[in-house]
């Protein structure tokens, strides 16, 4: 059977370009505003 | 409370299994939300890993849900204490509510991480949502620097709604 470890090893990781992506100050500032949109958006339908 | 507790396997599992007002079935008097409630079933299918052991997650019912599960049925005493009102008057099953959720993964302004997620519904609804029980546009996840600002803030808003500060109606569960 395959040790915590190896699996741990084999996970898949994001590749350099989405790192980049998810670290990048103007992407992540409109996924801000993006966030906050859905999220306001949740809590308008859960209003009855 | 005002669930359908009749046992039954996943393939007959319903959204209008949950309850919705959150009212005893025994006692007028006595509501239970979030964790307070005995779900009727699990939400997705049970499942078992290669060596036989049950995978059975429990339905969420704190944060968000249980935060606008107790606001509706605040709503609902009131009418019933200074209206008059006979039965619950807000609703507010999992099967129609959405939860937003962000998981922390590193801290720091400028190089921290969160997930951030939205689940509409909580609770799958096949007959509104055929397929996966769930609206597309407002079911997703995403991980990234703009997910652990968000939680940063929610972390200052969420206390400041908590000590009542001026304005706090206006921050919402």
């Amino acid at each position: 059977m395959e040790s915590v470890d190896a699996r741990i090893a084999s996970a898949p990781l994001p590749t350099p370009a989405t790192v980049r992506r998810r670290r990048s100050l103007p992407v992540q500032v409109w996924w801000f505003a993006l966030i906050n949109a859905r999220t306001m958006r949740m809590v308008r339908k859960g209003h009855h | 409370m005002d669930a359908d507790y009749t046992q039954k396997p996943f393939d007959e599992w319903r959204a209008a299994d949950w309850p919705s007002t959150y009212q005893s079935a025994r006692y007028a008097n006595v509501s239970g939300v979030g964790i307070a409630f005995a779900p009727p079933h699990a939400i997705s299918r049970p499942r078992s890993n290669p060596r036989g052991t049950v995978i059975a997650p429990a339905p969420p019912r704190t944060g968000m849900p249980s935060g606008v599960m107790a606001r509706e049925v605040a709503f609902s005493i009131v009418d019933m204490i200074s209206r008059g009102a006979s039965a619950p008057t807000h609703s507010a099953s999992m099967a129609s509510m959405g939860a937003a959720c962000i998981a922390s993964a590193g801290a720091r302004l400028r190089t921290g991480s969160a997930a951030a997620m939205t689940m509409y519904p909580v609770v799958p609804d096949l007959v509104r949502f055929p397929g996966s029980g769930r609206s597309g546009p407002d079911t997703y996840g995403e991980i990234g620097l703009a997910a652990h600002w968000v939680k940063h803030l929610l972390h200052y808003l969420f206390i400041y709604k908590a000590k009542a500060r001026l304005g706090w109606q206006f921050i919402p569960e």
